[in-house]
């Protein structure tokens, strides 16, 4: 089993996870984050004064997979969630170790 | 134009008379063509037609009325078209006679009056001329006004050729029209009692008399009149009885009732002879006296009372029976009842003040900032209402006032406005003197430090600028005296004064300037919050603004045009200035936009025009963007919310601008440079006794219990250490989830 973490635009979610939908990839988990890659954030100004946008809202999105799709998740994630410009984001897989299902002790494969 | 119009013509007594289509008239020259808006039916006119009374026929009848000036012959002046007028009935008189040329021409043996030698006003149009013509006031309806006849009938007999004394009883004998106004206008002569004398089939007209002002009503075919005038008072019968009635009944009853001494006045007149002996006015020494119709200054004096509501005039439709309408008694309620409005819109305005300070400030400081507004109101209203009250409004000095604590009602006199109405404006005011001071100083002030502070501006030192200026105070005594109408000093830059101070004794918040000194962005945490305060305050505007004339009435919807016309310019104003030196429309500082142009209309919104209203609003609004930038990187005073810019500059800025955009007294309007010297003293006094008094307190409570958080509750936030709870808790921590997991355990 993998763990396949990505990093994308807002509203790039959409077409991620109906994608993910087809290809068979059933749990995922999101969550708002805010940070910044290479660019290292952008300049504005409120009420006259400026200051530094240094972390942008991004989502996180997590999910669980077997190995033998773990892949494609991924290409899947990077064709659908890439617009061509800067802070598109990043994905990385990891391997996991133990999965439990609260609801029935179900483990491993099955508890995906 | 139709020549022909329709007319009520008398053709001789008891000949059939009707409405007719009779040539209308045209004005000769010095006379006027009135077109009739109401005409009265007199009991006259009835007996004209029953017996002649001297008419001319054919003759149109009717000679209470009042119209429209249609046009005017040659020669006339005085007299537009168009002018609400009511006329006399004297159409013609000689001009020549010892009568006339004493002013009696009442009695003129050559009098020609309307509906009797001349046509009358039972028509659509009438001529009358310029010199007994009297202007009708706005206010009074032309159908009231031609009962202006009636009333100088009754005034002429009792006014002019009776001569009552306050305390006298006064009888009317005769509860038609003349009867009822004799009754209204006796009333006015503070009799001791005023006694009706009626029949039964009177009816409705004798609870009219009631509601006019007699004491007491005697049906006379029910009651001895006589025995009932005898019994009351001392005994000896009436000091003057009115006979409006003209039978020789009332007038042997008349004989019977007066008091030795007294006087009989006879207004009522018929062709029956007296009939009985009239021994007993030569034994009580009584005054027998005729009054015969009236001149040119009662008809002013009558007109006069009639609009001013001295005069109460009831018909029998029951709505006017209900209890009459005067019209000061209305215009007392309506003034009551705009100012009440007026003060529960300063009282919303709070809720601006809130929301604006809330969402320009972080949110982990949300709840303590809504609390300092909530403590303003909270020790603002009763400071103001036991102590600054009376330092602001009571009798006292040039400096301060000091009599009628507590709104003791024996030393409070507001005119119109009840010192419960007049207070809670007020007292709306005073709390938003303060409320601008907590913008200033978030996020970084103790909680108890500021409640000090908030009572000690409302209570006296807010007050005492009030009483300067609102109070009868040395400012609103200058030779050209100061001119503050809503506030714009005397609220607005009194608070923005004492923020300035605060912020000075409290430092800038953490975080705010670098190592460098340079100023650094701290956002506010809901740009919603601040705008929909901002669009609160311009709503609640209207009625500080609005509610400053005191009274409801026309210059009210003038006021709110020229608060509207400065707040949206002010918008403008900031938001072409902030787009062009920042390169962005800042939502945030347009929003103070706004409020720099009402603060800097609210000291001359009922003295500048419309045009005056958009550039001091413009102007204002220009003058916060660059306010905000000096403090925020030059002065390097803290300010969050922009308060001391768009209160203290743009207040003082709006109290200058009087001085120019005046239509009355300004520079720019020829009026010298007078004004503009009062409004400098005002503004540097309340500038000079703010700063000082403010620093003292500051000073004082800084020594002592402390201003400013500790640094770790300011990292925090204010919410949790100061008040015990953040502003915004999330679900997911509430307490609620350990007290289920608690009791599935148990």
């Amino acid at each position: 089993m993998q763990l396949v973490t990505a990093i994308i635009k807002p509203f790039q979610l959409d077409a991620v996870k109906v994608a993910l939908h087809e290809i068979g990839a059933n749990g995922i988990s999101v969550s708002e984050i805010q940070g910044h890659g290479r660019q290292r954030g952008h300049t504005e100004t409120y009420r006259g004064a400026e200051y530094t946008v240094e972390f942008v809202p991004k989502l996180k999105l997590e999910i669980l997979v077997d190995d033998a799709i773990a892949d494609q998740v991924v290409d899947t994630i990077a064709t659908n969630a890439r617009t061509g410009k800067i802070g598109d984001g990043k994905i990385w897989v990891a391997p996991v170790g133990r999965v439990v299902r609260i609801r029935t002790g179900e483990e491993g494969s099955d508890a995906l | 134009m139709n020549d022909l119009m329709r007319a009520v013509v008398y053709r001789g007594p008891r000949a059939a008379t009707a409405l007719e289509l009779v040539p209308r008239p045209t004005p000769a020259p010095g006379e006027v063509l009135l077109r009739v808006a109401a005409v009265g039916v007199c009991g006259t006119d009835v007996h004209v037609w029953q017996h002649g009374m001297g008419a001319a026929p054919p003759v149109v009848l009717g000679h209470e009325f009042a119209g429209v000036v249609a046009a005017v012959g040659a020669g006339v002046t005085g007299v537009r078209p168009g002018d609400r007028v009511v006329s006399e009935t004297a159409s013609a008189v000689c001009g020549r006679c010892v009568y006339c040329l004493g002013g009696h021409y009442n009695v003129c043996p050559q009098r020609r009056g309307f509906g009797f030698q001349a046509d009358g006003a039972m028509a659509e149009y009438v001529c009358s001329r310029p010199a007994i013509l009297h202007h009708v006031p706005p206010g009074l309806p032309l159908a009231l006004a031609a009962l202006t006849e009636p009333g100088c009938v009754a005034y002429n007999a009792i006014v002019e050729k009776s001569h009552p004394r306050p305390g006298d009883h006064v009888v009317v004998i005769g509860p038609g029209p003349i009867g009822l106004m004799s009754l209204a206008v006796a009333r006015l002569g503070s009799p001791s009692r005023l006694t009706l004398v009626g029949l039964r089939r009177d009816g409705i007209r004798l609870e009219l008399g009631r509601l006019m002002g007699a004491d007491d009503v005697i049906i006379a075919d029910e009651d001895d009149a006589v025995a009932r005038v005898m019994q009351a008072g001392d005994g000896f019968g009436a000091h003057l009885v009115i006979d409006a009635v003209g039978v020789s009944t009332t007038l042997q009853q008349s004989l019977a009732m007066v008091r030795p001494n007294g006087q009989i006045t006879k207004i009522g007149w018929g062709p029956a002879p007296v009939g009985f002996s009239l021994d007993a006015l030569i034994r009580k020494a009584a005054t027998l006296q005729g009054s015969f119709s009236h001149t040119y200054g009662t008809w002013e004096r009558v007109v006069a009372l009639l609009a001013g509501g001295a005069v109460t005039v009831l018909g029998a439709s029951p709505a006017f029976a209900q209890g009459g309408i005067k019209a000061a008694e209305v215009q007392a309620v309506l003034d009551n009842i705009w100012i009440l409005v007026a003060a529960v819109l300063v009282f919303f305005m709070h809720i601006g003040f809130t929301l604006v300070e809330t969402g320009l400030t972080r949110a982990k400081n949300a709840a303590a900032i809504v609390m300092k507004n909530l403590v303003t109101l909270i020790v603002g209203i009763l400071t103001f209402g036991v102590i600054g009250f009376t330092l602001a409004f009571g009798g006292g000095s040039d400096w301060l006032g000091y009599q009628g604590w507590f709104l003791d009602p024996g030393y409070f006199d507001f005119g119109n406005l009840t010192i419960p109405t007049y207070f809670i404006f007020q007292a709306a005011f005073a709390a938003t003197a303060a409320t601008i001071v907590s913008g200033a100083m978030a996020e970084r002030t103790k909680f108890i430090s500021y409640m000090v502070f908030a009572a000690i501006l409302t209570g006296i030192i807010y007050p005492i600028v009030a009483h300067w200026v609102w109070g009868g105070g040395w400012l609103s005594k200058l030779d050209t005296p100061f001119i503050d109408f809503a506030g714009s000093t005397v609220v607005h830059s009194t608070g923005a004064w004492a923020a300035l101070m605060g912020v000075w004794f409290l430092g800038p918040r953490i975080g705010k300037y670098g190592p460098d000194g340079k100023p650094r962005a701290i956002l506010g945490h809901s740009i919603p919050f601040a705008i929909i305060g901002v669009f609160v305050l311009f709503f609640g505007w209207f009625g500080f603004n609005g509610g400053s004339q005191l009274a409801a009435d026309f210059e009210v919807g003038r006021i709110a045009l020229t608060t509207a016309f400065a707040g949206v310019a002010g918008g403008m104003g900031a938001l072409v200035v902030v787009w062009l030196t920042t390169g962005k429309p800042d939502v945030g500082m347009t929003g103070n936009g706004i409020l720099g142009g009402l603060v800097g209309i609210t000291a001359g919104c009922s003295a500048v025009n419309n045009w005056g209203a958009v550039i001091i609003g413009a102007l204002a609004g220009a003058l916060v963007v660059f306010a905000v930038l000096f403090f925020d990187r030059v002065a390097k005073l803290d300010d969050p919310v922009g308060a001391i810019s768009v209160h203290g500059v743009c207040g003082v800025f709006g109290t200058l601008m009087v001085g120019f955009f005046a239509t009355e007294g300004g520079l720019f309007y020829g009026g010298g440079v007078d004004q503009l010297v009062s409004q400098l003293i005002g503004i540097v006094a309340v500038l000079a006794f703010v700063v000082v008094t403010t620093a003292i307190v500051f000073f004082v409570i800084k020594a002592t219990i402390g201003l400013r958080v500790g640094p770790e509750e300011e990292m925090e936030g204010l919410d949790v250490l100061e008040h015990g709870a953040p502003g915004y808790a999330g679900d997911t921590v509430a307490v609620g989830a350990s007290f289920v997991a608690e009791q599935n355990k148990g």
